[in-house]
């Protein structure tokens, strides 16, 4: 019965060859956005290098204290002062590690300006960041007690200050007019990935800033690994302890004496999140996925919308077709199953065309610069999700235009109309 | 008032010729009630429609009133069907979407009249032919013989000169087919239409005032 | 004749309802992007008030907090700054500086208005780095900054908000030891990107511990002299920091962050629409050749080509009509409701270029099956069962 279908389909699809056309390059322009959009957020949200171990660590970018009597507040990330007595007490992460947020700066090499990014981070930085070692290894706690001005650079830096692929560790490189000795060059990542991506990494006491600074607010951000995720809420819960007892500091600022303490450590998304709303992001993420599923939704309404018109223009052409079969017995179910696996294999072409699609899309994106490092892929996530879009498209298109079509009465059928 | 003049016309498919009229000359007199007579597929229908400007024949002269049809726009053509024609068809050919009064105000329409002088006089066409009270049914609530009365309504709208019909009775009962020729009948009469009928229907043709015989595409009498 | 078109559309209403429905959505659409689109240009036209061409922005940290250091300091970096002939006007400013991610807002009192506003701390020269000019009033100089109620310079949009029609030349906003006097009103200043609206911004002269810079250089300095200009003012101090940006491609990066998505959701639009027009091309083509009989009909009773080709662009004009009343009646609370404060005339426009968008498109669409109805002849359609 199936393979009957299947012939009848490709029959229909051959014989009208503009509608095929139009139905196709709806279905697979609408879902290959979709695609790309679903690769784009997997991009952004997934472990990736070299955060590969993303779905382990909490984030902690931002400290704030609140006054609010005045209704005024400070926000911003913490200091070295804060992560060394305070965050390192804590003991259910595996590996605490911390770096700041990325500046930049300029490099003057051979009458071009190279502008570069840098962080300051400490040593366990790179055992929660796994990056690929093209050349040299990380900065450790001993160059860190050394006073060693050492630094990591990535493959970018090392193509524009020294030249394509040659070796460099060991060789000096001037970073704000301050002589580093290279100890490493990394892989570099895409921008996207904030909380790691550089051009440069420097140990955090080489700082121009007086890093011993007795402040709680700060440039760094800190990463708490776990040894599971399901630790992760744990955690959470011992900062949100450590934060309940944290002293309220006394400004000079007669304007702001703060008496609230506001900060929490997010997975990634919810540290998003967390900006975006001044709360505890980890428990608002459905929101985000809903808004992301009813997006797509809406998105794809006008498209579901042409195809059933579409639908419907083809079966009402087909009306003696479908008036003779019902003369000769086919019931209105076996009829209805016809149309929806007809629409279901169409769109399932669709789908493999905005697959194929997808992949020249995404090779684009990866290739042409626009983001530096980009990795977009179509893992099995993106696939499966795209699958599941095609599916719900031709159901969602099929379905009425089959009602319609089984509603016809054989007479008119016959005569070939309403 | 139509003078056909050795009409032939010829289909083409791309492997066979078919002559369907073979020189056919006639001559339709004012306020006379022609049929035109013969078995199926012997060229009645091409005849008629050719008669109507809707067809062209692939050689013969037409000429009404007097002016040869040849050099005529488009444009000119169809306002002559528009004024001077009315068709009546066996399938009745009725628009389904819309009710019977819009149906008989067609014609109208496509002459500048206004909206209350067209619902007059499709009232009044509609009266004529007995349908005055079913004005705002749609054709698909009509049966087979009212249907053709709106047709033949919708024929006589517009005061035309002569009126074509192909078989009017074809798809009706004797009952109801009689009394579709009645209607005609005094039209031709009373009214003084020339119309010419094509019907397969010995009865009927012989109720008519001239009779032409087509056998194969040729006059025959 | 329109009469005739309206009821066989309502007629059919049923199978038109999705027709329908798709011009509704797609004008939504079509009013979002029009909309957007009239925004961003009518902001885009606005002249920026300000000449970023050859301006650096200099983005110094002495990485120090004692504000006594950096007045040396800066002296130290006035001094270096004058020695350099391609330096033409430089001014030290609070960190929120044109096209830069930082803003730094304060609110102004008037008469028991509390206007919030950017407020950007300048140097005098500050005016002759950017070259602003001003529609009303002054720029402060040097003498200014020693009064003891400071000199405001404001922009027209900050002036409405705070007196309206009053002349704001000469009046004082705030109280007690923060009194500011204005004294200069600039038309327009688009510091964020060159799509924003016009804002409130003022401009007073800065204190001791503003530290990042704006030079203006001469055309056609190079990057050798950058470097070297860099350079010696870093070395000035031990722990100095110093990026140098260009201002032109400050301003090309914040007006990529708006335009891009703009792009984007030009392309994902102009594709949504594409697919609808192809939709609405194909069911048209279908309807009509469904209606060859009825075509014939009409040809029959006296109806031209023009007759034919009009009447199945008018029914999909009216169906267009209909899906374009319901949107209309939705895009029009917009206006109504003032939603996203933006200017009444943008989302009329904005309704008008969607409307004709949508009817060029059916047009279109329409056009060549509609053509092709009326070229049927008429004999042939009168006699295909």
């Amino acid at each position: 019965m199936f393979k009957n279908y299947l012939k009848i389909t490709f029959a229909v699809l051959k014989r009208r060859k503009f509608f095929t056309f139009i139905s196709l390059f709806g279905i697979s322009f609408t879902l290959m956005i979709l695609v790309v959009l679903t690769a784009f957020v997997n991009h952004l949200v997934s472990p990736g290098y070299p955060e590969t171990k993303r779905d382990r660590c909490l984030y902690i970018d931002k400290f704030e204290q609140i006054d609010t009597l005045k209704n005024s507040r400070r926000s911003g990330p913490v200091s070295f002062h804060y992560i060394k007595n305070y965050v390192s007490r804590l003991t259910s992460p595996e590996r605490i590690g911390f770096s700041s947020f990325t500046n930049s700066v300029n490099a003057y090499v051979k009458q071009t300006k190279v502008n570069l990014f840098y962080k300051y981070t400490d040593a366990n930085f790179w055992k929660i960041a796994d990056f690929e070692f093209l050349e040299g290894k990380p900065f450790t706690e001993q160059n860190i007690a050394n006073n060693d001005f050492v630094i990591v650079i990535n493959d970018f830096t090392r193509d524009k200050y020294f030249g394509k692929g040659v070796s460099v560790v060991g060789k000096n490189i001037e970073i704000d007019n301050v002589n580093y000795r290279i100890i490493g060059v990394v892989r570099g990542c895409p921008i996207t990935r904030t909380y790691v991506s550089s051009d440069v990494y420097m140990p955090y006491n080489t700082s121009k800033k007086d890093y011993m600074r007795k402040e709680l607010a700060g440039e760094y951000i800190v990463l708490l690994l776990a040894k599971d995720a399901g630790d992760l809420p744990e955690i959470k819960a011992e900062y949100q302890s450590l934060i309940a007892k944290l002293p309220f500091r006394n400004y000079s600022d007669k304007w702001f004496k703060p008496n609230k303490i506001h900060s929490t450590a997010d997975t990634f998304i919810g540290s998003f999140l967390s900006q975006l709303t001044h709360s505890d992001g980890d428990a608002k993420k459905h929101y985000v996925y809903l808004i992301l599923i009813g997006f797509a939704l809406l998105f794809m309404s006008l498209p579901a919308i042409n195809l059933i018109n579409v639908n419907i223009s083809r079966i009402m052409e087909r009306a003696s077709e479908i008036g003779i079969r019902k003369a000769f017995g086919a019931s209105s179910r076996t009829l209805t199953y016809q149309f929806v696996i007809e629409n279901v294999i169409l769109t399932l072409i669709g789908g493999v065309i905005a697959l194929l699609l997808s992949f020249g899309v995404i090779y684009y994106i990866n290739n042409s610069g626009m983001i530096p490092y980009a990795d977009l892929t179509i893992n099995w996530k993106v696939f499966l999700t795209a699958v599941i879009i095609s599916l719900l498209f031709g159901l969602l298109s099929g379905v009425y235009p089959a009602w319609r079509m089984s509603k016809l009465q054989v007479v008119q059928a016959l005569k070939g109309g309403e | 008032m139509i003078r056909l003049k050795n009409i032939e016309k010829v289909y083409r498919t791309s492997t066979i010729e078919t002559l369907a009229l073979n020189s056919i000359s006639l001559e339709v007199a004012k306020g006379e009630f022609l049929s035109i007579m013969g078995p199926s597929g012997c060229g009645k229908s091409t005849l008629l429609n050719i008669m109507g400007l809707l067809d062209e024949p692939s050689k013969g002269d037409i000429s009404v009133g007097g002016e040869s049809i040849r050099d005529f726009s488009d444009k000119k053509i169809a306002r002559f069907r528009n004024q001077k024609l009315g068709f009546i068809f066996q399938s009745y050919h009725l628009i389904n979407d819309l009710p019977v009064l819009d149906n008989v105000e067609l014609p109208l329409l496509y002459r500048n009249v206004s909206g209350d002088e067209r619902t007059r006089l499709a009232t009044e066409a509609l009266q004529k032919v007995g349908l005055g009270n079913r004005m705002k049914h749609y054709p698909s609530q009509l049966s087979g013989g009212q249907k053709q009365r709106v047709a033949i309504a919708r024929a006589i709208v517009g005061n035309p000169e002569i009126i074509l019909a192909d078989e009017p009775t074809g798809n009706l009962d004797s009952a109801m087919g009689n009394e579709i020729m009645e209607i005609l009948i005094n039209l031709n009469k009373q009214e003084g239409t020339t119309i010419v009928m094509v019907t397969h229907d010995e009865n009927m043709a012989k109720k008519t005032s001239r009779l032409v015989r087509l056998f194969d595409g040729s006059q025959v009498l | 004749m329109l009469k005739h078109l309206f009821k066989l559309i309502w007629k059919k209403k049923k199978s038109n309802f999705l027709m329908m429905l798709e011009i509704f959505v797609s004008f939504l659409i079509l009013f979002a992007v029009w909309s957007l689109s009239v925004y961003n240009y009518r902001n885009y036209a606005q002249p920026s008030g300000l000449d970023s061409e050859n301006v650096w922005a200099v983005f110094l940290n002495f990485n120090t907090d004692k504000d006594s250091l950096k007045i040396i300091y800066k002296d130290l970096v006035r001094q270096k700054l004058k020695s350099h002939p391609e330096v033409e006007a430089f001014s030290f400013s609070s960190s929120n500086l044109p096209y830069s991610f930082s803003s730094m807002n304060n609110g102004f009192t008037y008469k028991k208005k509390d206007i919030s506003s950017q407020v950007m701390e300048v140097d005098p020269d500050y005016t002759k780095v950017l070259k602003l000019s001003l529609a009303e009033g002054r720029w402060f100089t040097e003498a200014d900054k020693a009064a003891k109620i400071k000199p405001l310079i404001i922009t027209r949009h900050l002036k409405e908000a705070l007196f309206g029609n009053e002349n704001a030349l000469g009046k004082i906003t705030g109280e007690k030891d923060d009194r500011k006097q204005v004294i200069g009103i600039v038309e327009c200043f688009k510091y964020g990107n060159d799509f924003q609206k016009p804002e409130n911004c003022a401009f007073t002269p800065s204190g001791d511990w503003q530290t990042d810079l704006l030079i203006r250089v001469k055309p056609g300095t190079s990057i050798d002299s950058e470097a070297k200009i860099a350079k010696e003012i870093s070395q000035l101090g031990k722990d100095w920091s110093l990026e140098i940006q260009h201002l032109d491609k400050m301003k090309a990066t914040k007006n990529r962050i708006v335009w891009v998505p703009i792009l984007i959701l030009l392309i994902v639009c102009g594709f949504l629409i594409f697919n609808v027009a192809l939709g609405l091309f194909g069911v048209l083509f279908q309807t009509i050749s469904h209606r060859k009989q009825e075509i014939g009909v009409r040809r029959a009773i006296g109806a031209t080509k023009s007759h034919i080709l009009w009447q199945f662009i008018g029914e999909t004009l009216v169906i267009a009509t209909f899906g374009l009343t319901l949107g209309i009646f939705f895009a029009m609370q917009f206006p109504l409701l003032n939603v996203f404060d933006v200017d009444k005339s943008t989302y009329l426009l904005g309704i008008l270029f969607a409307v004709i968008t949508v009817y060029l498109l059916v047009i279109t669409c329409a056009l060549f099956p509609s053509r092709q109805a009326s070229q049927i002849y008429p004999a042939v359609a009168l006699h295909e069962e």
